[in-house]
């Protein structure tokens, strides 16, 4: 019985000074240290922008649409020559996220048609106020301060977004379809 | 296209062809195309340039089918099969053929024509506004590829910015040419086509200039693509977002239905009656209800600034906000303090001609059972309230079954009801049937149709419709007096009296009730019935007039039953002047906006001892209340409406009531209840109703089904997530049509006697008669708030003949100067040949400063440099 209690310590005790030793850990030093997630980790919600700068978002609402829980919300409006937002006639003026109503089941980065909205690696969820829940569209593009990520033109964890598709798909959606003009 | 079916030229088993749809048989009638049987027997054939209210144009190609003929040489033999498929919208049904709807060649065919007619359609369903209720896209689901094989590039047009209302976008445009069919006939205005050939082939407007008829608005509903957008409805929000609510205008009398879309409490856009489709409702792109841009565009009113949605209540010289319920106690106790001091009949109810008939009801009830008095009246626009009295209880027509003939009285239809001429028009023109217009102004908008005009002065129509009476009868001194009146050859009398006296199965006289030409409205509307009377059997009476509600309120009691010395709205002013009138309880009702002597009306409103308005804005009438009491408005309320047909339709709460607001027959049933009686007590509308149609109708038989209930509001399913979004009252007009012979038969046995015709009036030379008419695009209190009511209202303008114009030396849009007695007005010159020579017509714009009660005023009209010149000039 010694023996076998002799042996079950020896394992307790191999696998301590292995981790003491740095090797294997299962726990990180949270916050400090933070575990990468995998690709298809679908965290809080980041809009994309273009190499230009212009948002990719054209506020069509297809998100909005296909969103199970109705945690979003926007009203787009049209671009002027003086104010140029996104690459097509529309942009999203308004939009917001609601994130104690999203399951984040990330249908609407499905949905996207121009791979404005992307789930990003960022879990880290708690806010002080409800209305805080709320993610504006400003949380989203560029607000790293927030906690919602830094201003990115691809993302890492978006692999379908390359630069070649990227700038296919940028700009005037007729531009380089250059055909007779009229 | 219009139903003929009760028409007897087209009863069933005359001309019949029986033809065989997927191996099924059916019967049509000669003459009629595959699209429109195969339509009627419920067989889907996809189309895109056919609609049914708009001619044949054949060029989608869309509605290919495959057809087999009998063998010619032995009938008994199989079906030869056509060489190539034929186009279903303009191949005429034969007898024997079989159509083979869902075959694979047709289904071929359809599959080849989705892919050339994406072949260069932008990919951009992400930021199209027809996204979600596009037919190319539902098409491409159910006949397309789901792939492209287009390699080549994408043609590119630049993009016009020809109409203040109406997006065009060209690269999405697949020539359907709806839209140019569309100006051209139902809106009478040629004003779009087709430019450029081959690949380069566009649609467009004629000098970039903008589309600037009233029913505009319609293209963007019949267009299949999202070529045609609305401006003011661009980007707002995806149409699967918004809340669909069946309602119906409140702007004319035609009664046109439609459909509010609102979400958190706004209004994004009105169409025409949303019908479902695939599980969600949605536009239909073939539908035949037109409203006008007033409707389409103008609804939003209610969301001004100048909105007061809280009640107000006087304390010395301000209106003070207040609660509901306290503002109501102090109209209670000002009106009983009223009557308890000048007697009942002191006090008056004035109805806006806008209101519900439940609203009239109840201010009818109002008056007579809590005030004890007959001063009711909803006639505040009108200028002989006795003829509009007897013309719309003498109104016994409808476009039910279509006419034969047509007969238009001093007519600006299409400004007065514009939905309704639309019907009217698609009648005559689908079926060829004759419109003659008779009197000192023609529609222009009916002219294409119009077989036959006579044009007189003002005021010379009561006796030309006497002399007709007596024509038709076989009088020839009556022809001869009719040819001179309309200073025609007596070949036209005779003409005239021939369609007059032909064998009809129907056929209609319509009266315009406008004030054109003043009071002599008092003397044509018994002309017209009594020439009405002296025709038969087949011909109807229908007058015409822009008021709302003006067939439903006279129906409810919401006007005096002491004709002659009664009282009348549209004398508020010499009333309250007299001391008859010292309390007024306004129900929606502006009294200021149609009369022409404002700082008059203001003094006598300033007058009055008691005052107390239930409306929706701040103005100069509202400010003079002692009690101010905010209404809720149409978009927040419910209650029934009544058309210029007969028909009732119902308006339904898109929304509740902003802010303190409540609507006008809470008000009135809780003044009341408070005065001490408990005869008030609803809880909704349709209690009222039931009530009102006992009242005025204990016999009646029909069904109100559809009208009562606004239908299921959460029947949400997965299969259709639009349901839980929608109500959607079943419309079916047959349920909830107003027998005439209910409502419209007091009266009707009285024999109108035949005038004697007056003697024409002498103008000096180089002078003109006025005559003039509202229009739903002129001055209006409530479409002076609408978002974008710039765009809609037109500028003041008069309509001078050609004739008039040559003399004058002034040409179409020119800038000219109105006198009349010693004021002047700046207006636009616009020569038409509406109104006859000698007359000038101006619709009642900024026109309400004229005087509408006197007889036609004569005026001079100066021709001055154009408005663009002068621009050009100071330039």
């Amino acid at each position: 019985m010694l023996i076998e209690f002799m042996k079950g310590a020896g394992v307790a005790l191999g696998h301590m000074f292995r981790y003491l030793g740095g090797k294997g850990s299962v726990t990180l030093e949270y916050p400090e240290v933070k575990r990468e997630q995998p690709a298809f980790f679908r965290g809080r919600h980041r809009l994309q922008r273009y190499e230009n700068g212009l948002e990719r978002c054209v506020g069509c609402a297809l998100c909005a649409a296909v969103c199970p829980s109705e945690a979003i919300y926007l009203e787009a409006a049209e671009n002027t020559p003086e104010k140029q937002v996104s690459a097509g006639e529309r942009y999203a003026e308004v939009y917001q996220i609601h994130l104690l109503r999203c399951i984040f089941c990330g249908f609407c980065e499905e949905a996207c048609p121009e791979n404005a909205i992307v789930m990003g690696p960022n879990y880290e969820l708690a806010m002080d106020k409800r209305t805080d829940f709320i993610a504006q569209k400003s949380d989203m593009l560029d607000a790293p301060e927030k906690g919602f990520g830094t201003a990115h033109q691809y993302d890492p964890y978006i692999s379908h977004i390359t630069p070649e598709s990227d700038k296919e798909a940028k700009g005037d959606p007729w531009a380089n379809k250059t055909g007779t003009d009229h | 296209m219009p139903d003929q079916s009760n028409h007897p030229a087209l009863r069933p088993g005359k001309d019949e062809v029986k033809f065989f749809i997927n191996g099924r048989e059916v019967v049509g009638k000669k003459g009629e195309t595959i699209i429109t049987v195969a339509a009627r027997e419920g067989v889907y054939v996809p189309h895109y340039c056919w609609h049914p209210a708009l001619s044949v144009a054949g060029n989608c190609r869309l509605c290919l089918v495959e057809i087999h003929t009998p063998n010619p040489k032995d009938p008994t033999a199989k079906p030869l099969p056509a060489p190539k498929p034929v186009i279903g919208c303009q191949t005429p049904i034969s007898p024997g053929m079989h159509v083979y709807t869902e075959s694979a060649l047709t289904k071929d065919c359809q599959n080849g024509m989705m892919e050339f007619l994406l072949a260069n359609h932008p990919l951009d369903c992400p930021v199209c506004d027809r996204g979600g209720e596009c037919m190319l896209q539902r098409y491409s689901m159910d006949y397309g590829h789901g792939h492209a094989r287009m390699v080549d590039k994408k043609r590119k047009f630049l993009k016009p910015s020809a109409d203040p209302l109406i997006d065009i976008e060209r690269n999405r445009c697949i020539m359907c040419t709806r839209c140019v069919r569309f100006n051209d006939e139902v809106a009478g205005d040629h004003v779009m086509g087709v430019f450029d050939r081959g690949e380069g082939n566009y649609i467009g407007t004629f000098g970039q200039g903008p589309i600037s008829n009233i029913f505009s608005g319609n293209v963007i509903d019949i267009c299949p693509v999202g070529c045609l957008t609305s401006k003011p409805f661009r980007f707002k929000a995806r149409v699967w977002e918004l809340l669909q609510t069946q309602s119906t205008s409140i702007w004319d009398a035609s009664g046109a239905k439609v459909t509010h879309w609102t979400r958190n409490g706004k209004l994004y856009r009105t169409t025409p009656p949303s019908r479902k489709y695939h599980g969600t409702y949605t536009v239909n792109e073939d539908t035949e209800e037109f409203i006008d841009n007033v409707t389409r565009f103008g609804s939003d009113f209610s969301f001004h600034e100048d909105r007061w949605d809280e009640s107000r209540v006087r304390v010395g010289s301000t209106l003070l906000p207040g609660a509901y319920s306290e503002a109501l106690k102090q109209a209670a106790v000002g009106l009983a303090k009223a009557k308890l001091n000048h007697g009942p009949d002191a006090l008056a109810v004035v109805v806006s001609p806008r209101a519900t008939m439940e609203e009239g009801f109840l201010a009818g009830k109002f008056a007579r059972n809590v005030i004890g008095t007959e001063n009711v009246d909803w006639r505040l626009n009108v200028s002989a309230p006795d003829a509009v009295h007897t013309a719309i209880t003498h109104a016994d027509g409808d476009l039910e079954g279509g006419f034969d003939a047509v007969v238009l009285i001093n007519g600006d239809f299409v400004h007065t009801t514009p939905t309704f001429a639309s019907r009217v028009k698609e009648h005559a023109r689908i079926f060829g049937r004759p419109i003659i217009q008779i009197g000192h102004y023609h529609d222009p908008y009916f002219a294409q149709h119009s077989k036959l005009r006579f044009h007189c002065a003002p005021g010379e129509t009561a006796g030309a419709l006497a002399s007709l009476a007596k024509a038709v009868k076989g009088d020839a001194q009556a022809g001869n007096l009719l040819a001179k009146t309309f200073n025609v050859n007596a070949e036209r009398i005779e003409a005239l009296v021939a369609v007059m006296k032909a064998e009809h199965g129907r056929a209609l006289i319509l009266q315009n009730l406008q004030d054109m030409g003043g009071n002599y409205l008092a003397d044509e509307v018994p002309a017209a019935i009594a020439l009405k009377q002296s025709l038969g059997a087949a011909w109807r009476y229908l007058p015409v007039i822009t008021d709302r509600n003006a067939f439903g309120l006279p129906l409810v009691g919401a006007e005096p039953t002491n004709k002659g010395e009664g009282f009348a709205a549209g004398k508020l002013v010499e009333q309250i002047e007299s001391g008859r009138i010292r309390a007024v309880l306004a129900i929606g009702a502006d009294p200021l906006a149609n009369y022409p002597d404002q700082p008059r009306m203001l003094r006598a409103l300033d007058s009055l001892e008691f005052f107390v308005v239930s409306d929706l804005f701040a103005s100069e009438v509202t400010k003079r209340a002692h009690v101010f009491i905010a209404a809720a408005s149409h978009l927040e309320k419910s209650g029934t409406y009544c058309d210029v047909e007969g028909n009732l339709a119902r308006i339904n709460d898109a929304d509740p009531p902003r802010g303190g607001s409540r609507a006008d027959w809470e008000t009135i049933a809780g003044i009341a209840t408070l005065i001490g009686s408990d005869k008030f007590a609803y809880k909704a509308t349709e209690e009222v109703f039931r009530e009102m149609i006992k009242t005025l109708a204990p016999d009646f038989q029909g069904s109100f089904k559809g009208l009562l209930l606004p239908g299921p509001r959460n029947d949400f399913s997965i299969a259709d997530p639009g349901g839980a979004r929608n109500r959607t009252p079943q419309y079916n007009p047959g349920d909830y049509r107003v027998d005439g012979a209910h409502f419209r038969s007091a009266g009707n046995e009285v024999e109108f006697a035949a005038k004697t015709p007056r003697a024409p009036r002498s103008v000096p030379a180089g002078q003109y008669l006025l005559a003039w008419g509202r229009h739903v695009q002129g001055a209006d209190y409530h479409l002076d708030r609408a978002s974008i009511a710039n765009l809609l209202q037109i500028p003041p303008y008069v309509e001078v003949n050609p004739v008039d114009a040559e003399k004058l030396g002034a040409e179409h849009l020119d800038g000219g100067v109105l006198t009349v007695g010693e004021q002047s007005y700046a207006v636009e010159i616009r020569v038409k040949a509406g109104p006859a020579p000698g007359v000038i017509y101006m619709p009642l714009l900024a026109g309400r400063v004229l005087a509408r009660y006197a007889d036609a005023p004569i005026v001079s009209l100066e021709v001055v440099d154009s408005p663009a010149t002068t621009e050009a000039a100071a330039h």
